[in-house]
């Protein structure tokens, strides 16, 4: 051995140089990657403790202010978790289902599939889009496969890589305790993904409920979708498919969605388009949209959060992970101490459920006041 | 002509070029150790001495020899 | 492929570890087709004409003018490809073939025009294997700006076959990694302010001016010291050792030795294909005696030598790119401040007495380092503007305002750069100027050598980390060319 080391001390050495620097590059790298929430939200997904997410949420920005894992947890008692990002693009969610399973197991995985029904064109050209899923993925194979599904330009793959070519310039943030605490690209995101939306738009609702003929996605989407259907049927995974409530831009969407509804059927999953449920969440077009229709605002999120977290419930064989009274009332001594330790799996979902419900309120009160006096979004940014 | 003779009227050329009364070349003086002796005093230099025996250096030679010492058998071969 | 591109480095790495795992006599082969391949990726396919026409003209033009000992025949042979060659470098570089030209053309013609020089004069032998000669013309790492190499210093080196030695691999790198510091991280940044002040340099004055154009004069060399940095290391971690094309500039105390110190190679290939066969031809070896009997030995002899060189700078400037901006500022000016220097030599010494200066006393020094450097900064304002009155221009817009406020009003963070840009500047100019101190007694390789093995490499992550967050590159910042690329 002694001789052996010897005879290679200047191969090892420049071995052990090599893995020093890559170790160091993957840290530096993971520590200044943009600060954000798309960026708390996926290190609050490493940061959850393996096997411990029931729910995985794959879609794009309508996923993250609209479906609220900590109110279903804290009504249903199971955990769900958005992997979302701003106009994520569709061959993503595939990477992401296959990141997922590196730790976690979910009884079930949620599409939202607003994203399939953009124009290509329209997205291809933004890396923004791409990066924001690949340069928030931990370095791995799936990673690099990832980035070699989105990207064209071979040329440029490079770059997302190694995404440090992107992200050097923000070396000014690596002084922050919330950067370095990246470090290993895990951290607790306090409101499990959730973002809170406090600002309204009057909107009203385009009536699509009499079009029932279909209109094609694009051609490489639909390759992307039924690609996933094929991986999840594969490998015997349960999935839902849905819309988060949103206003069409034309009757054009409804017919994709009736177009994607029966792609995804024919594969036996099913597909659950939540604006065809507004009225029994009283969802209210006039006030519970964040934006011009695309995104809801913390009381549109609420009652779309406590529908699909019951429906989810009522369909789907969910465990609760809570530590209710009535639970522990038929438990004896043993039994509770079990129960009790399997719950400090999910201690951090308590105190999500806490601070979500505080910061509902503090939203709600804000938007009710915003409400009353008329001041939606677009007045406040002309004053 | 012996090398005595021939470094005797190299010193000479030598004082009348870099107008210096007190230099003495021997086999190993360079460059370096006469100061003014740079590369456009080389071919002023190159010139004086080619007038003095009446011979004429190759470029190559100009450019590659190392001292005085390498001129002074360069002088000699010339003259035979 | 720029040297500072993540391409580049992917393929010398591949080059670096396959050059080590094939038997040594293919090691030249290997080379021969990398810079092939290097030089191929650079531009359009057809360009590759260009090279092989050189060099097959080159090859058959040294063998006859070793085998023919006629001096006519020689001189008419050597006239012709001298000719034909320099018409093909500019067929590619003036007649807007600009854009396609491949890369450091000019270096490459005048690399091989000084082996052809070299057999014409007797001083070297001719290559009589074509591919050989061909990887000389082509080596890679000179391809880009130089060195210019001679075939005697290399070819011992270039055909031989190197076993791997870890001292020298890893001396070439970190060389490289230095060479990155140069380029990614000041002359990168020093080019923000250069672009603000020159390309609006009606917009600006005083001191402003001043500051633009030492940002160049440090830009530059930067970035032509980083790119030497860079090729020499890269050739060094291949066993091959090219000649320093710089040496501290801006130690230099006048101008003269300033052009000794900087692009030396150039300044050797000048003084012995250009200037030395000038002063040796009929008319410059009898001038100085018949400017004799008006002007008296001394006078004569400097006079001629002041024609000599005024032909010699206005090469120089040429050489850079035919235009008058270029002539003068990194031409002629320089022409005029060493002839000034000489003839104004007893004023400098009465300046002197009156000011009770000794030289070689540290003050003094420091003085004419200065001196210097705010000299070739004046050239260089040339070099770097539109046009020539751009650039008298800029120089008038100097002396019109008093502006010294700049530096304490927060104008200076208006030009390119805000205050914790312009300190990494500062910072890392800083540690240049450091290193190249030390670099003067020992070498500073050598320096960390000596250290324990960690104490080395947190040094060498130190670097490596400190370019990689602070070296402007990437889809953030547009990847600028070498400067001296298009020489």
């Amino acid at each position: 051995m002694r001789q052996f080391i010897m005879k290679h001390k200047n191969f090892i050495k420049i071995a052990a140089f090599l893995c020093i620097f890559l170790f160091l590059l993957q840290t530096v790298t993971y520590i200044i990657r943009t600060n954000g929430l798309v960026k708390d939200r996926f290190t609050g997904f490493y940061g959850e403790k393996n096997n411990t997410l029931d729910v995985v949420m794959i879609g794009s920005s309508p996923v993250f202010p609209c479906f609220a894992g900590a109110k279903m947890y804290g009504s249903h008692g199971f955990t769900a978790y958005p992997l979302s990002s701003n106009m994520q693009r569709p061959m993503a969610a595939l990477s992401l289902v296959k990141e997922t399973e590196k730790t976690q197991h979910p009884k079930l995985y949620l599409f939202e599939l607003k994203q399939f029904t953009a124009n290509e064109e329209d997205m291809a050209d933004n890396m923004a889009y791409t990066r924001g899923v690949t340069d928030n993925m931990k370095y791995s194979w799936n990673r690099i496969d990832a980035i070699n599904r989105a990207v064209p330009e071979v040329g440029e793959r490079y770059t997302y890589y190694f995404d440090i070519f992107k992200y050097h310039s923000n070396w000014k943030t690596m002084v922050l305790p919330s950067q370095i605490a990246c470090w290993r690209y895990e951290r607790l995101e306090p409101l499990k993904g959730f973002e809170f939306k406090a600002d309204y738009y009057p909107m009203e609702q385009l009536d699509c409920s009499q079009v029932t003929d279909m209109k094609p996605i694009e051609a490489d989407y639909e390759g992307y979708l039924r690609e996933l259907l094929q991986y999840l049927q594969d490998h015997d995974m349960q999935a839902l498919f849905t819309v988060a409530p949103y206003v069409y831009e034309s009757a054009d969407k409804q017919r994709n969605y009736n177009y994607m509804q029966r792609i995804v059927e024919s594969y036996g999953y099913q597909f659950l388009n939540l604006n065809d449920y507004t009225e029994e969440m009283g969802f209210d077009y006039a006030t519970d949209f964040y934006d011009k229709g695309v995104h809801t605002n913390a009381i549109g999120a609420e009652k779309v959060t406590d529908f699909l977290g019951a429906y989810l419930d009522q369909h789907y064989d969910l465990p609760d992970h809570r530590l209710s009274s009535t639970a522990q009332q038929s438990l004896d001594q043993r039994q509770l101490e079990q129960a009790e330790k399997d719950h400090e799996n999910y201690k951090s979902w308590d105190q999500a459920y806490e601070r979500w419900s505080q910061q509902m309120e503090e939203s709600r009160a804000g938007l009710q006041e915003k409400i009353a006096a008329g001041a939606y979004l677009d007045q406040k940014a002309q004053d | 002509m012996d090398r005595e003779e021939l470094f005797e009227r190299l010193n000479t050329v030598f004082r009348d070029v870099f107008d210096d009364e007190d230099i003495t070349v021997t086999d190993l003086t360079t460059a370096n150790d006469i100061e003014d002796w740079d590369s456009l005093e080389h071919i002023n230099l190159m010139a004086a001495v080619e007038e003095e025996f009446g011979i004429k250096f190759t470029m190559g030679q100009i450019v590659s020899m190392k001292n005085v010492g390498q001129m002074a058998d360069i002088i000699q071969e010339k003259l035979g | 492929m720029n040297i500072t591109s993540f391409q580049f480095l992917c393929f010398f790495t591949v080059l670096l570890a396959l050059y080590y795992i094939i038997p040594k006599k293919m090691q030249w082969g290997l080379l021969l087709i990398a810079s092939i391949g290097f030089f191929q990726a650079a531009g359009e396919w057809w360009l590759i004409i260009y090279p092989v026409t050189t060099i097959m003209i080159i090859y058959f033009g040294a063998l006859y003018l070793h085998r023919v000992k006629e001096q006519k025949k020689k001189q008419i042979v050597l006239s012709l490809v001298v000719v034909l060659c320099v018409f093909l470098l500019c067929i590619l570089k003036y007649f807007h073939l600009g854009l396609l030209a491949p890369l450091g053309i000019s270096f490459y013609t005048l690399t091989l025009l000084g082996y052809l020089f070299d057999v014409y004069y007797e001083i070297g032998e001719p290559e009589t294997n074509i591919g050989r000669l061909a990887l000389f013309g082509y080596y890679f790492p000179t391809m880009i700006s130089g060195p210019i190499v001679q075939y005697k210093e290399v070819k011992d080196q270039l055909y031989a076959g190197h076993a791997f030695d870890y001292t020298r691999v890893t001396f070439g790198l970190q060389r490289m990694i230095w060479g990155f510091f140069k380029k990614l991280v000041i002359s990168e940044r020093m080019g923000l302010v250069v672009n603000t002040v020159f390309n609006q340099y009606q917009d600006h004055s005083g001191l402003t001016v001043v500051i633009g154009a030492v940002c160049f004069t440090f830009q530059l060399y930067t970035d032509f010291g980083g790119c030497m940095d860079i090729v020499i290391g890269a050739s060094e971690a291949l066993g091959i050792i090219l000649p320093e094309n710089f040496d501290t500039p801006f130690f230099a105390t006048n101008i003269s030795e300033y052009w000794r110190r900087w692009h030396i190679t150039l300044g050797t290939w000048l003084k012995n294909y250009l200037f030395y066969p000038l002063l040796r031809t009929k008319f410059f070896s009898t001038l100085p005696k018949k400017l004799k009997p008006k002007f008296g030995k001394k006078t004569a002899k400097k006079l001629t030598t002041y024609l000599a060189m005024l032909i010699l700078w206005f090469t120089i400037g040429f050489w850079h790119g035919g235009l008058w901006k270029y002539i003068i500022g990194s031409g002629l000016l320089h022409w005029f401040y060493i002839v000034s220097g000489e003839v104004l030599e007893p004023l400098w010494k009465r300046l002197k007495t009156w000011f009770h200066v000794t030289d070689g006393s540290r003050g003094f020094v420091c003085f004419q380092r200065v001196r210097t450097f705010l000299l070739v900064t004046i050239g260089l304002i040339f070099f770097r503007a539109d046009n020539v009155p751009a650039a008298c221009h800029m120089l008038g817009s100097i002396f019109k305002e008093w502006n010294p406020e700049i530096l304490w009003n927060g104008y200076l963070f208006e030009l390119g750069l805000d205050w914790i840009e312009f300190t990494i500047a500062v910072v890392s100019l800083c540690i240049l100027l450091l290193v190249s101190v030390l670099q003067q007694k020992k070498g500073i390789r050598e320096r960390i050598a000596e250290k324990p093995l960690p104490v080395r490499w947190i040094i060498f992550f130190a670097a490596i980390f400190y370019v990689i967050l602070l070296g402007n590159y990437g889809p953030d910042f547009s990847a600028a060319e070498f400067i001296y690329q298009g020489f």
